[in-house]
């Protein structure tokens, strides 16, 4: 795999992505990418899909070392407003919301974000250590990867739906069913006919999660901000502003194992970075000898979706480059980049183009080197906005939010869609209903149903043989054994809080 | 009668049964459009109709008072004035998305955020159209002028 | 109580000012002269996601175009509903003043009308103005299939149509189309064939190379990655002639099968309505454009061969394939 030849080329590319103006663009790249990411549903994919034309003035290696550090960046930016605000950039930040801003209350969020830099970058280092090794083999086993074992893979990520769940498991199931319900709306996929859009157009092209999530998340926030007549904008103490040794001894085995966790799942194209950092989220919570911390500002909540989050970024540049399928849509934007400099993405970019692909990656690596140099003196000034005047901050995130919303598809419809998710949000948050299962299910919900569909289309009607297939077995299995020892760790969960709870603690 | 003691969840529960029979009678207009029994575009909605209304039965089973649990605190509806506060703001906001169709971002943008300004930050009029200036300024310099969202210009011009 | 009473004036001066200026709603916008045009930004709808064939065709388009009339022609991605949602953005909501263009190709015209009985877009709705650019239609099964050309897989197909699975966005997509037209030259029946339901080929490709569908039927220009890497090969493309990416692939009538003229294309299209100047406008600006050897250049890399047509032959085009692809849908069951 690793022969001596590749290294050379990635040493080639290392030389080249030093160069003080690929170092330059890099640097703008995820700065712009960071700025454009702080805000509310501006994610990786508009911030790319925004910037691409500016991008083209520039030759085609610059051009995409800027594009690669405007997608870190934007991931970045994202997880920065998740933390400090409660509001989600995109939809893999949606893990890192769940002890992030907890931290932050706790003023904790200064850590919280330099845990998040550094987890980006460790999971970057590991990205491209995979990318380097094993980019052609694992392209190849991705392939083998059909739909019953994307429809068994999503099964095992319903599992999560136990776990995330914070207090009644009954609305956390209602709200999971709600997510997935949403997320039918539109064209159905093996007719091709439109449902659930009673008589609406603007419904036959579906509902957009981004939206959702700046009504669920953002709008939702500042309404609460309204009703508890917040004075700042986030209320906590002050706290220090980088990570204590204890913060880092704790996160560094969840970095680690997030970053290996979204690695390898996002190889295969549709695993999104959200689903990967929602695994990894759970996968810490199952392997910590304090569950019950999670959801209360649990520094490894944070460590390893941030961890995830960015390998599967960094995995998803492998089958891009050589296979030419964009795993995400962030992706498929930037494999238009390509397009437009004429470069064909696929095996023949690897030999024809080594040069260009190998400084490509190196500048990824620079790219995360850049986001932690660059936010690590940032931390600073992103703690000192949460001091803000909240009476100045909400008219500003409400205006965000709109741009935000309607820049998704450029329609005043997804506009529409959070403002109204909005108000639902507020009720939701006080009537004790989880919204974490709604976006989980929603995230999940045409995945599953596609591959359903296919695997039952494969099997003539029947689906004995996701059954018959080893790989697709062996995730339906896991599926069972992690929803066992979900339940059984729901459990012990509630009693460990009721005990605190007995103890005087305020836990929730 | 018997009052349900949870109000909230109970009228929650009613919601969720009725999405479930919506999302049920769908499935079955979906059902003419399959290729197979089980497979298709109905599938999931069937299951999920079934989902919400036999979870939201249990709900509002539960949301009576039962033997086997303790009477959770009582919930109220939006309090007072921070209720209506919440209302306003909300209906504000769907008020400025109505009139960016009618007026044109940039005019709108500058009428919703004065109030936004008012109602949430409580500053003086003079205030508010000073930060809604300075505001809205900014937003349409940088996504207007440099990154060109094309926002709907209004019906009026 | 005072701040409360404050601002419930405010919000109702607000509301009053949105009904005054509602009710003024007046004439707007007729304004324009016929000379000068564009004499400001124009909005050009794509009604799929950035990165597709019909977005980078768009983008190239609006690239030239703004750079020869000296004004910003911006590309808007309005995805959704499988290209209805933008289309009917562009030709039934926005103003048909010629500042809205909308990027139309096989799928959400000719496709879209022949696989619904009610679709939200018809044919009579636009102003076919140019054609700019096709794509030639391959079968591609998986590099290591046994069949060696596309003959002995046409025989393969009429043996064993069950065993025939192939993949497609949907029912009315693109590749159903090829697929159906396929099956009725070669007389196997489609009804006994499986479709595999895929998001586009990005998703299906792959899916055939790695084993689990037997065929894909996209333009060249999407098969190409995985062709280049080995994981599938291409038995035949469809059309008259054979695609200038792929020399080497003989079509499919070279191999005894005749009538497959199913293939992609892209353009430009406006509301109906929309004054014949600013139409003649851009067909001259489309016209003088895929002449242009660095704009063919642009094609050729994003593997779209020039295949430029006038209002006229255009529109007639499109309604010739419309009434093929009606036919062949209720024929094989497709229109619902």
């Amino acid at each position: 795999m690793l022969t001596i030849e590749t290294l050379q080329l990635l040493l080639a590319g290392f030389a080249t992505a030093f160069s003080l103006e690929n170092l330059l663009m890099a640097f703008l790249g995820a700065l712009i990418g960071t700025f454009v990411g702080v805000l509310p549903g501006l994610g990786p994919t508009s911030a790319i899909a925004i910037l691409l034309p500016v991008t083209t003035v520039l030759e085609p290696t610059q051009g995409m070392i800027m594009l690669a550090g405007i997608y870190y960046g934007a991931m970045y930016g994202g997880s920065t407003t998740a933390i400090l605000l409660n509001i989600p950039g995109e939809l893999s930040s949606v893990p890192t919301c769940l002890d992030g801003y907890p931290l932050a209350r706790l003023g904790k969020g200064g850590p919280a974000l330099g845990i998040s830099a550094i987890a980006s970058f460790v999971a970057g280092v590991v990205g491209v250590i995979g990318l380097v090794f094993f980019a052609p083999l694992l392209a190849d086993q991705a392939l083998k990867f059909g739909p019953p074992e994307y429809f068994a893979l999503m099964l095992l990520a319903l599992t999560l739906m136990v776990s995330l769940s914070g207090g009644s498991l009954l609305k956390s199931f209602l709200m999971g069913a709600f997510g997935y319900a949403l997320s039918l709306v539109g064209l159905g996929p093996s007719s091709g006919m439109p449902r659930f859009d009673y008589g609406f157009s603007s419904l036959v092209g579906g509902l957009d999660m981004i939206s959702i999530i700046i009504g669920l998340f953002a709008i939702t926030e500042v309404l609460k901000g309204i009703a508890e007549k917040r004075r700042a904008t986030v209320v906590g103490k002050p706290g220090s502003v980088y990570p204590q040794k204890a913060d880092m001894k704790k996160s560094a085995a969840p970095m680690l194992r997030g970053g290996l966790v979204g690695f390898f799942l996002g190889l295969l194209p549709g695993c999104s970075a959200a689903i990967t950092a929602f695994l990894a989220y759970d996968l810490e919570k199952k392997v910590s000898r304090q569950p019950e911390k999670f959801g209360h500002g649990a520094i490894e909540g944070v460590a390893a979706p941030e961890a995830a989050n960015n390998a599967t970024s960094s995995a998803g540049f492998i089958p891009l480059f050589s296979l030419g399928i964009p795993s995400s849509p962030p992706l498929a934007v930037l494999l238009a980049g390509l397009m437009i400099y004429g470069l064909t993405p696929g095996p023949v970019l690897f030999a024809q183009h080594a040069d260009f692909v190998w400084t490509v990656i190196a500048s990824m690596f620079i790219g995360n080197m850049m986001l932690l140099v660059l936010n690590l003196p940032m931390v600073w000034l992103w703690v000192k906005l949460t001091r803000v005047s909240f009476g100045i901050m909400a008219p500003v995130i409400l205006l965000l939010c709109t741009i935000g919303a309607y820049s998704v598809r450029n329609s005043m419809f997804d506009v529409w869609i959070a403002f109204l998710f909005g108000g639902l949000g507020y009720l939701f948050v006080k009537y004790k209903w989880p919204v974490v299962p709604l976006i989980l299910c929603f995230i999940l919900g045409p995945l599953l149903e596609e591959s359903f569909i296919q695997t039952m289309a494969m099997g003539s009607g029947s689906l004995g043989f996701v059954l018959s297939r080893p790989l697709s077995l062996a995730i339906l299995l896991a599926a069972v054994v992690l929803l066992i020892v979900s339940l059984l760790l729901n459990r012990r969960t509630r009693q460990r809080l009721h005990e605190e709870q007995k103890k005087g603690v305020d836990v929730a | 009668m018997k009052r349900p003691h949870n109000r909230a969840d109970w009228i929650g529960a009613l919601i969720c049964m009725v999405i479930g029979v919506m999302i049920s009678l769908e499935a079955y207009r979906l059902q003419a459009y399959a290729q197979y029994m089980f497979a298709g575009d109905h599938t999931l909605p069937a299951i999920l109709g079934f989902f919400f209304v036999m979870l939201g039965g249990v709900l509002l089973v539960q949301s009576y008072p039962g033997k086997a649990q303790a009477a959770p605190p009582r919930q109220t509806f939006a309090p007072g004035y921070e209720g209506t506060r919440v209302l306003y703001a909300w209906l504000s906001l769907l008020l400025y998305a109505w009139l960016i169709g009618v007026l044109g971002y940039l005019l709108a943008t500058a009428l919703a955020s004065v109030v936004f300004f008012m109602l949430i930050g409580s500053y003086r009029w003079y205030v508010a159209v000073f930060y809604s200036l300075l505001l809205t300024g900014a937003m349409y310099t940088v996504f207007v002028l440099w990154l060109q969202l094309p926002f709907p210009g209004g019906d009026l011009w | 109580m005072k701040r409360y009473k404050q601002w419930v004036s405010v919000t109702m001066s607000f509301l009053l000012a949105a009904t005054v200026s509602a009710c003024a709603t007046g004439e707007s916008g007729q304004g324009e002269t016929a000379a000068a045009y564009p004499t400001r930004q124009i909005e050009y709808i794509v009604p799929y996601s950035a990165g597709g064939g019909v977005d980078l065709v768009a983008r190239a388009t609006a690239d030239y175009l703004s750079k020869e009339w000296g004004q910003p022609i911006v590309v808007v991605n309005k995805p959704g509903g499988g290209g209805a949602v933008g289309a009917e953005f562009a030709l039934k909501q926005a103003k048909n003043d010629g500042y809205t263009a909308l990027a139309v190709n096989v799928s959400n015209t000719t496709m879209l009308a022949a696989g619904m009985k009610n679709s939200p877009i018809q044919n009579e709705d636009q102003i076919f103005t140019a054609r700019i650019g096709k794509g030639t239609l391959a079968f591609a099964v998986k590099a290591d299939a046994p069949w060696q050309d596309f003959a002995a897989f046409s025989q393969w197909v009429k043996e064993n149509p069950e065993q025939l699975t192939w993949t497609s966005v949907g029912p009315a997509g693109f590749s159903a189309f090829g697929v159906a037209q396929w099956l009725d030259a070669i007389g196997a029946d489609f009804s006994r064939t499986r479709m595999i339901v895929t998001k586009g080929a990005s998703d299906s490709v792959p899916k055939v190379a790695g084993g689990h569908a037997v065929l894909a039927v996209h333009t060249v220009g999407e098969i190409m990655p995985m062709l280049a890497a080995g994981k599938v090969k291409i038995l035949a493309v469809a059309g008259a002639e054979r695609s200038p990416f792929l020399p080497d692939v003989p079509t499919a009538q070279e191999q005894g099968i005749d009538g497959l003229t199913v293939f992609w294309w892209t353009g430009v299209s406006f509301a109906k309505g929309t004054p014949d100047s600013v139409i003649q406008k851009w067909e001259e600006g489309i016209a003088k454009m895929t002449s242009d050897p660095a704009f063919l250049q642009k094609l050729s890399d994003i593997q779209v061969e020039p295949a430029y047509a006038n209002r006229q032959q255009f529109t007639q085009d499109t309604e010739k394939e419309t009434s093929v692809y009606t036919e062949l849908a209720m024929k094989k069951g497709i229109r619902k």
